[in-house]
């Protein structure tokens, strides 16, 4: 089947050719180690630790402030147990609708006996403000709330987050700003968040590739051991030419985010005005803050993978949180948290754009919805 | 392939699908497992202890609207002792098989089957 159009670029998303130029060179000829001595691992080095600087440039932090991972779960996951366990015990604060890399690393703690709650959302899947406030007790060792939410797109109020959480405590605040980063210009100081997940892919940059800004002088137990790597923090030999990519893909970023969020943002309008075509669609979350590009949506009765499997049959591609669609099994967790019952939860399907998708894209897959949703509904009762 | 050209085939252009006028039977099913709301109700007509007729109404996911477009097909000129005795592998069987993730399918489908047959058999 040929593709005819994605719209699941939060799954995955494709390498800039620009950014496969730069790392071309570490793909074919620079192999060195960068612990080595030698000139080719002088080389390897050299270009490391000029990625670093061009990453921690990205957020505003200092280039010892970054730890390069495999890409957000490995982030999140460093973040959330790396900061917890090096306390006997504590509790940890997490939202709601974290992403899993966040929420299954707080499951383990608890079994580990850490305490941990979730920070209630409302019905848009924002942090209740005043729910965190009652949470934080002098036992909370961590609060991790991610900037903008995978699935609806929402944006958390961060700033006042970090403001309450920095108010009257000394807590840490992780914030997984994978998405955030490609839109938003992101500087961890302004923020006043303590540690920040980023990663490379969602930016054009290479998959499997990430970071976390640890701010200076913060504890954290690597997850990884046994070699000096990232000064410690985790310990393995460096993904160098996705690292280079990484780094080419935020510059890139810095020079382009603004005509991309003005693409995305014309792109998603279009979408969002056919979709609203389809007889009783219903956009979830349809805030002002929702980040353009990011689009979550429900046909309530219709099960949404039977949606998708028309779709795929037509070679577009989108996703859903559909527990039938799911190896997990499980309706939308994120949808549940904002009040959503699970039928309800089973019928949403998501669609995520890039700067690249054409206008062509969204009439092709609105005509394939429109004759799949005719279909369903003259089986349905 | 996730799916077999059976499955792609029944899902895409199912067959016996709406209500049943001259049923005698109509029976309502749904799945009871974790996370999945998929329903059907049957339709059936007997003819001489034999179902004569299946037809359906169905909300649910790919698999299960597969597997009743097969199980409608599979039911025609079965006596009603048989038709209790369906199983949902048989219906697997009719679809070319399926991936584990959609067992749940093509068990309501029996289920369905057999829970028409059962009422009719009384």
């Amino acid at each position: 089947m040929i593709m005819s159009a994605y719209f699941d670029y939060l799954s995955g998303s494709p390498l800039d050719p620009r950014v496969l130029e730069a790392m071309m060179p570490f793909l074919k000829g620079v192999y060195g180690n960068s612990l080595s001595s030698h000139a080719l691992g002088r080389e390897a080095a050299k270009a490391l630790k000029v990625s670093r600087e061009k990453v921690a440039a990205f957020i505003g932090a200092s280039p010892d402030e970054i730890i390069f991972t495999s890409g957000e779960v490995e982030s999140n996951n460093l973040a959330v147990k790396g900061l917890l366990m090096v306390h006997e015990n504590g509790q940890l604060l997490a939202s709601a609708v974290e992403p899993l890399s966040i929420l299954r690393p707080v499951e383990a703690l608890e079994k580990w006996g850490f305490s941990a709650s979730l920070i209630p959302v409302d019905a848009n899947g924002q942090v209740r403000l005043s729910a965190l406030e009652k949470l934080i007790n002098r036992y909370t060792k961590l609060a991790s709330v991610s900037w903008v939410v995978a699935e609806t797109g929402i944006v958390q109020p961060i700033e006042a987050i970090a403001d309450l959480v920095k108010e009257s405590t000394s807590v840490p605040l992780h914030c997984d700003a994978s998405l955030a980063a490609r839109l938003f210009p992101v500087n961890v100081r302004d923020l006043n968040v303590d540690a920040l997940t980023i990663s490379s892919e969602i930016l054009g940059g290479p998959s499997s590739v990430g970071a976390l800004y640890l701010r200076d002088g913060l504890r954290i137990q690597p997850l990884l051991e046994g070699s000096p790597q990232e000064m410690g923090r985790r310990s393995g030999r460096e993904n160098l030419a996705g690292i280079v990519g990484f780094a080419h893909s935020t510059e890139l970023t810095i020079s382009e985010r603004q005509s991309r969020f003005n693409k995305l943002k014309q792109l998603d309008g279009y979408l969002k005005a056919r979709l609203k075509e389809i007889p009783d669609l219903i956009i979830n979350a349809d805030l002002p803050s929702r980040t353009p590009g990011i689009l979550s949506c429900r046909i309530e009765g219709l099960e949404s993978e039977a949606l998708l499997t028309h779709f795929d049959q037509a070679g577009i591609y989108a996703s859903s949180g559909s527990p039938c669609a799911s190896m997990i099994g499980k309706p939308s967790h994120v949808l549940k948290a904002m009040g959503f019952a699970d039928q309800q939860a089973s019928s949403s399907l998501n669609f995520s754009l890039s700067w690249e998708t054409k206008i062509s894209e969204i009439d092709e897959m609105i005509d394939t919805l429109s004759q799949s949703v005719i279909q369903l509904k003259t089986m349905t009762f | 392939m996730l799916y077999s050209p059976q499955y792609m085939r029944h899902f895409q252009t199912p067959a016996n699908i709406g209500d049943l006028e001259e049923a005698d039977a109509v029976e309502d099913v749904h799945y009871t497992g974790q996370g999945c709301f998929d329903r059907i109700r049957i339709f059936a007509k007997v003819d001489d202890g034999k179902i004569g007729k299946v037809t359906y109404r169905v909300r649910g996911c790919s698999g299960t609207i597969a597997a009743c477009s097969a199980m409608s097909e599979l039911a025609v000129g079965l006596p009603l002792e048989q038709a209790v005795q369906i199983q949902g592998e048989d219906v697997a069987t009719e679809l070319g098989g399926v991936p584990d993730r959609k067992r749940h399918s093509v068990d309501l489908a029996a289920e369905a089957l057999r829970t028409i047959a059962l009422k009719l058999t009384k």
